[in-house]
C-alpha cells in the first residue's frame, strides 16, 4: 500500500534525518502493530496501577495514577490511535515517559524489547493521504521482516493535548 | 567657650596643653568629691593626654576615627565629672583605653570597639587631640561633630561596586540579620532605655555593618552606619536616652541601611551601580547632630518626617531576612524546596507502603507474632518520620509578630496614640509559605487596630479606660488549624453605623435583617472601607478587602467579634500548611472526591418533601426555607453507577449563605487531611478539580474546586435550559 513514487525525490534530505533517528528504541505492541519509542525518553515501565479518572477529559486520557507519591496522567495509546480499547491483561503495562519536563504514562498492550535501530534500516514515513495523520511518526524501521513505527512521543503527547481537550 | 576650635586645624596646641593639666586636676577633684578614689587611672589618663599633645606637636597626620575616639573619651570624662556614670570605675578604664588608643600606646579593643577595622593604625596620632582633651571643651567636641559630618555631604548618587559577589552576598545576609536584631533591640530600648546590653546590641550591629561595608568599599553604607553608630555611642555613654526622637532617628538610619543593603542585593547585575537615596546625605547630617534639627529624647513626634520625606519602599522588611531571623540562635541548613517536597513525597509513600504491609494477611492474621511485632515497630518509626518531615516546613510566627511591634510603634506615633503590643504564642509553628502570606494581612489589621480601633489617650481617659491602649496578638493551634487572634481594647465596631453606611452604599437591602457576623463582614467589602473611613464610622475597614483576598489565598477565614466601646477581636483561622487540605472524602459511584472542609457549610440527607423541581429541570432543596439548587456530581462529571435520587444520597452544601448550593454525592467517607498535589504538568487545569491527593490506600483522589465546580454547574444548567427553550 506504500506508493513508492514519491520516495526518491526526498531521499537525499531524508537520509540525514534518518541517521539522526538511529539509536536504541523500546518496542511495544498495540493490537498487532509494533511501535518504537526512543529509549532515552522512557523513565520506567510499570504494571497497571489503579487509575483515577479525571472528569471531562477525552476518552484516551485514562486518568491519573500515583507513581511513588507523584501524580502523573496516563494515556491509553490504543484509544489515542483510534484503536479499540483492549482488556487489561497480565502483559498490559504503562510506559512512563519524560518529555520536555512532562512525565506521563502510556498504557500499551505489551512491551517487547529494546532494539538497536541502524541508520540503514530507517525509512521515511510513507504518505498515507489525508485519512491517516502521520505527524507523530518519525519513520519506519525494518528489521528481520517486521516493520516498526517509530513514534515522535512529543507529538503523540503534546502537553497541551489533555488541556486542550479539556477546554473543548 | 569657643565652639570652632576643632574645626580650625591651625589652632595652636600649646595653650591647650598648658590648660589641660589644670582642667584635669579639676576633674580629679570633682571625681573624688563624688567618691571616686582610684586616681591612678586618672593620672594615666592625664599621661595619655600629654603623649597626645607631644605627638601632636610633631605634626603627624590625624588618622581617621581619632577625633571620634577623643570625643568618646571626653564624653566619658564628662559623665564621670557629673557623676552620672553608673559604673565610674569601668568608665574610667574605658576612657583610659580610648585615650591610649588615640595616643597609640594601645591597640583598639573592648571600649575602642568603635574603631572600624579599616582605620589605619592609630599610631601617628591626632594633632587636635590636646584641644579636645580638656573636659571644659567637651561641648566643642560635639559641636564639631555636628559641623563636619563624616565626608558625607558630597556623597555620590550612585556607586559602582567592585567587591566579590560572593562576599557581597554574605555581607547582605549578615547585615540583614544584624539589622533585624538591632531593630528589635531599639524597640525594646524605648521601654527600657538604660539597658546597657541592649544598647550594645544595637551598637554592635551598626558597627559590624560599618566594618564590613568599609572592607567592601561600600562607602555610603559605611558612612551611614558610622553616623548611626556615633548616635548610639552617645546613648551608650549615657549622654542621651535612646527614646522618642532619637529612637525614631536610629530606626530611620536602620531603615536607610536596610534599603541600601537591599539595593545592593537586588541590583540587576553585578556591574549595575548602587543607587543612593536622595535623603542619604541629609540623614547622615541629622545623625551627626540631631539636636540641631530639633530631635530629642522627649519629642513624641519628631520633625523627622518633614526633614526626611518618607521613603515607603524602605518600610517593608525583606521577607527572607525575616525568615532567617528566627534561626539566628539555631544553626540551620538551607535546603531546596523541591528536595524537601521529594522527601515528603517519599515519606508519604513509605507510610502507605508500610500500612499495606501491616494490613497484609500474613500479618493481620496474627499467625506470625514475631513478624507482626517487627512490622508494628517499623510502623512507629515511619509515623515518627512522617511527623518529622512535616515539621521541616514549619517555622514559628515569631518573626512576623516582631515585625508587628514596629508597625504598632510607627502607627501609634503618627496618630498620637499610646499603644502597647503584647503577644502570646509566638512559637506557634506554621507552614513557611503561609508565614509570608499571613504577614501582609496582619500588618493591615494591626495598623487598623492602632489607627482606628484604639482611641486617643484623651478619649480613652474620658471613657474611663487606661491611657495606653493594648493590642494583643495571640497565636494558637485549634483542631488542626492555626488561629491568629488580634484583640484590641479600643472603641469597637459600631454595628448601626456600618449598617447605615452599607445600606447607603447599596450593599445591603434596607429591610434585611443581618446577624452581627454578617454586619461585621461588611467591612471586608471592597470600596466600603474607604467610605467608612471618610465618615469615620468606627474607622475600621482600610484595606480590609486586602485581608479578605489574602484569606482566600491561604484558605483561611476571619472571624470578627466586637463590643462597642470595649474593643474588637479579629481571629484569622488558617490551615497549618497550604500543602495539606482538610477535606471530606466523598464517594460518587466508584469514584472518590475530596471536598475541602473550608467550603462545606453542612451536609445532610434530604427528606423527599424538601425537594422541589423547577420547570421539570433544575432541582431545588429547601434549606431552612431557602431554596437551594442541587447539582449532581455524577452527572456533571459523567460518573456511572451513582445514586440518582437525592433522598438516597447526601447533599453537601457549599458556598456562602444566599449563594449556596448543594452537591449530591453517594456517601461521606470521612474527614481526611490530604497533601495537595498538582495533577502533573501533563494535565492542564481541569474545571472543577483543583488538584489531586494520594489517599490512604495509595490511590489518587481528586480534590474538588468548589468555586469552579459551581461555575461549571451553573454554566451547564444555563446551557441545558437555553437549549431546552430553543427546542
Amino acid at each position: 500500500m506504500t506508493p513508492p513514487s514519491s520516495a526518491p525525490s526526498k531521499t537525499s534530505q531524508d537520509s540525514i534525518v534518518h541517521s539522526d533517528l538511529a539509536g536504541k528504541y523500546l518496542s511495544f505492541f498495540l493490537a498487532d502493530e509494533e511501535y518504537g519509542i526512543e529509549i532515552l525518553k522512557v523513565q520506567e515501565i510499570i504494571g497497571v496501577l489503579p487509575i483515577t479518572t479525571i472528569p471531562r477529559t477525552p476518552p484516551h486520557v485514562l486518568g491519573v495514577i500515583n507513581l511513588r507519591g507523584k501524580i502523573i496522567p496516563v494515556v491509553d495509546l490504543r484509544l489515542r490511535f483510534d484503536l479499540n480499547a483492549a482488556e487489561i491483561t497480565e502483559e498490559t503495562c504503562i510506559i512512563v515517559v519524560a518529555t520536555s519536563g512532562v512525565v506521563m504514562g502510556l498504557q500499551v498492550d505489551r512491551v517487547s524489547e529494546v532494539i538497536d535501530v541502524e541508520p540503514d534500516n530507517i525509512e521515511a514515513t510513507p504518505n498515507f493521504g489525508a485519512q491517516i495523520n502521520t505527524d507523530y511518526i518519525l519513520g519506519l524501521s525494518r528489521c528481520e521482516g517486521s516493520v516498526r513505527l517509530l513514534l515522535d512521543i512529543d507529538r503523540v503527547l503534546p502537553a497541551s493535548d489533555v488541556t486542550l481537550a479539556n477546554d473543548l | 567657650m569657643p565652639t570652632d576650635k576643632l574645626t580650625e586645624p591651625t589652632a595652636v596646641p600649646e595653650p591647650d596643653a598648658e590648660r589641660k593639666p589644670a582642667s584635669l586636676s579639676a576633674v580629679i577633684d570633682l571625681l573624688s568629691a563624688n567618691g571616686l578614689s582610684d586616681s591612678t587611672k586618672l593620672i594615666d589618663c592625664w599621661e595619655a593626654l600629654v603623649t597626645l599633645v607631644e605627638k601632636d606637636a610633631t605634626g603627624a597626620p590625624r588618622p581617621y576615627g581619632t577625633k571620634r575616639l577623643l570625643e568618646e573619651a571626653c564624653n566619658q570624662l564628662e559623665t564621670l565629672a557629673l557623676g552620672t556614670s553608673g559604673a565610674p570605675e569601668s568608665t574610667l578604664k574605658s576612657t583610659l583605653r580610648l585615650l591610649q588608643v588615640v595616643a597609640g600606646t594601645d591597640q583598639p579593643r573592648d571600649a575602642a570597639a568603635s574603631t572600624p577595622p579599616i582605620v589605619p593604625e592609630p599610631q601617628e596620632t591626632a594633632e587636635k587631640a590636646s584641644r579636645v582633651a580638656a573636659p571644659s571643651e567637651e561641648e566643642n567636641a560635639r559641636q564639631d561633630h555636628a559641623e563636619t559630618p563624616p565626608e558625607s555631604s558630597d556623597a555620590p548618587q550612585t556607586l559602582f561596586i567592585a567587591a566579590d559577589p560572593e562576599l557581597l552576598t554574605e555581607f547582605v545576609q549578615e547585615s540583614r540579620d544584624n539589622l533585624d536584631e538591632a531593630e528589635q533591640a531599639l524597640l525594646s530600648l524605648e521601654t527600657d532605655p538604660t539597658n546597657k546590653e541592649t544598647i550594645d546590641t544595637v551598637f554592635r550591629a551598626f558597627h559590624t555593618v560599618k566594618g564590613v561595608s568599609a572592607f567592601l568599599d561600600l562607602t555610603p553604607i559605611k558612612e551611614l552606619a558610622h553616623s548611626a553608630e556615633s548616635l548610639l555611642s552617645r546613648a551608650r555613654e549615657g549622654e542621651i536616652r535612646c527614646t522618642g526622637g532619637y529612637a525614631s532617628l536610629a530606626l530611620r538610619a536602620l531603615d536607610g541601611l536596610r534599603a541600601l543593603i537591599v539595593s545592593v542585593d537586588s541590583r540587576a547585575s553585578a556591574e549595575a551601580p548602587l543607587e543612593i537615596p536622595a535623603t542619604h546625605a541629609k540623614l547622615i547630617e541629622i545623625l551627626g547632630a540631631p539636636e540641631r534639627f530639633g530631635i530629642g529624647a522627649t519629642a513624641s513626634e519628631s520633625p523627622l518626617d518633614t526633614l526626611l520625606p518618607a521613603e515607603e519602599s524602605t518600610a517593608p522588611q525583606p521577607q527572607q531576612a525575616e525568615a532567617k531571623q528566627q534561626t539566628t540562635s539555631d544553626s540551620f541548613v538551607r535546603v531546596r524546596t523541591n528536595r524537601l517536597d521529594r522527601l515528603l513525597d517519599a515519606v508519604g509513600e513509605l507510610v502507605i507502603a508500610q500500612s499495606m504491609v501491616a494490613q497484609d494477611k500474613t500479618i493481620a492474621d496474627d499467625q506470625q507474632m514475631e513478624l507482626s511485632r517487627k512490622v508494628a515497630h517499623t510502623g512507629k518509626i515511619v509515623r515518627e518520620l512522617q511527623d518529622l518531615s512535616m515539621s521541616l516546613r514549619m517555622m514559628p510566627l515569631k518573626a512576623t509578630f516582631q515585625r508587628m511591634e514596629r508597625v504598632v510603634r510607627d502607627v501609634a506615633r503618627k496618630g498620637g496614640k499610646k499603644v502597647r503590643l503584647t503577644t502570646a504564642g509566638a512559637d506557634t509553628e506554621i507552614d513557611r509559605n503561609l508565614v509570608d502570606l499571613l504577614a501582609d494581612p496582619l500588618v493591615h489589621m494591626v495598623r487598623n487596630a492602632c489607627d482606628h480601633g484604639i482611641e486617643t489617650p484623651e478619649e480613652r481617659l474620658r471613657a474611663g479606660k487606661p491611657e495606653i491602649g493594648t493590642v494583643h496578638l495571640r497565636a494558637y493551634h485549634d483542631s488542626g488549624r492555626v488561629v491568629v487572634e488580634l484583640k484590641d481594647d479600643g472603641r469597637g465596631l459600631d454595628r448601626e453605623k456600618i449598617l447605615k453606611k452599607a445600606i447607603a452604599n447599596g450593599l445591603v437591602a434596607a429591610d434585611r435583617v443581618l446577624s452581627d457576623e454578617e454586619v461585621y463582614g461588611l467591612i471586608f467589602a471592597p470600596g466600603f472601607s474607604t467610605a467608612a473611613k471618610v465618615t469615620d464610622v468606627s474607622g475600621r475597614g482600610v484595606g480590609m478587602d486586602v485581608v479578605q483576598q489574602s484569606m482566600r489565598k491561604v484558605k483561611g477565614r476571619v472571624v470578627i467579634q466586637s463590643e462597642l466601646g470595649r474593643g474588637t477581636t479579629f481571629s484569622i483561622h488558617v490551615p497549618l500548611t497550604l500543602a495539606i487540605t482538610d477535606g471530606m472524602l466523598v464517594r460518587v459511584g466508584n469514584q472518590r472526591y475530596i471536598i475541602p472542609t473550608v467550603s462545606i457549610s453542612m451536609s445532610f440527607r434530604p427528606e423527599p418533601e424538601a425537594l422541589k423541581s423547577v420547570a421539570g429541570r433544575g432541582e431545588l432543596v429547601l434549606l431552612r426555607g431557602h431554596p437551594t439548587p442541587i447539582f449532581r456530581l455524577h452527572r456533571l462529571f459523567g460518573i456511572a453507577g451513582a445514586v440518582e435520587t437525592p433522598s438516597d444520597g447526601i447533599l453537601v452544601v457549599i458556598g456562602e449563605a444566599g449563594d449556596a448550593c448543594a452537591i449530591l454525592v453517594d456517601e461521606l467517607l470521612g474527614q481526611h487531611q490530604v497533601v495537595t498535589k498538582s495533577l502533573g504538568r501533563g494535565v492542564g487545569p481541569v474545571t472543577g478539580v483543583s488538584g489531586g491527593a494520594i489517599l490512604g490506600d495509595g490511590r489518587v483522589g481528586l480534590i474538588l474546586d468548589t468555586a469552579g465546580f459551581i461555575r461549571m454547574a451553573r454554566g451547564d444548567q444555563e446551557d441545558t435550559i437555553t437549549s431546552g427553550a430553543a427546542a
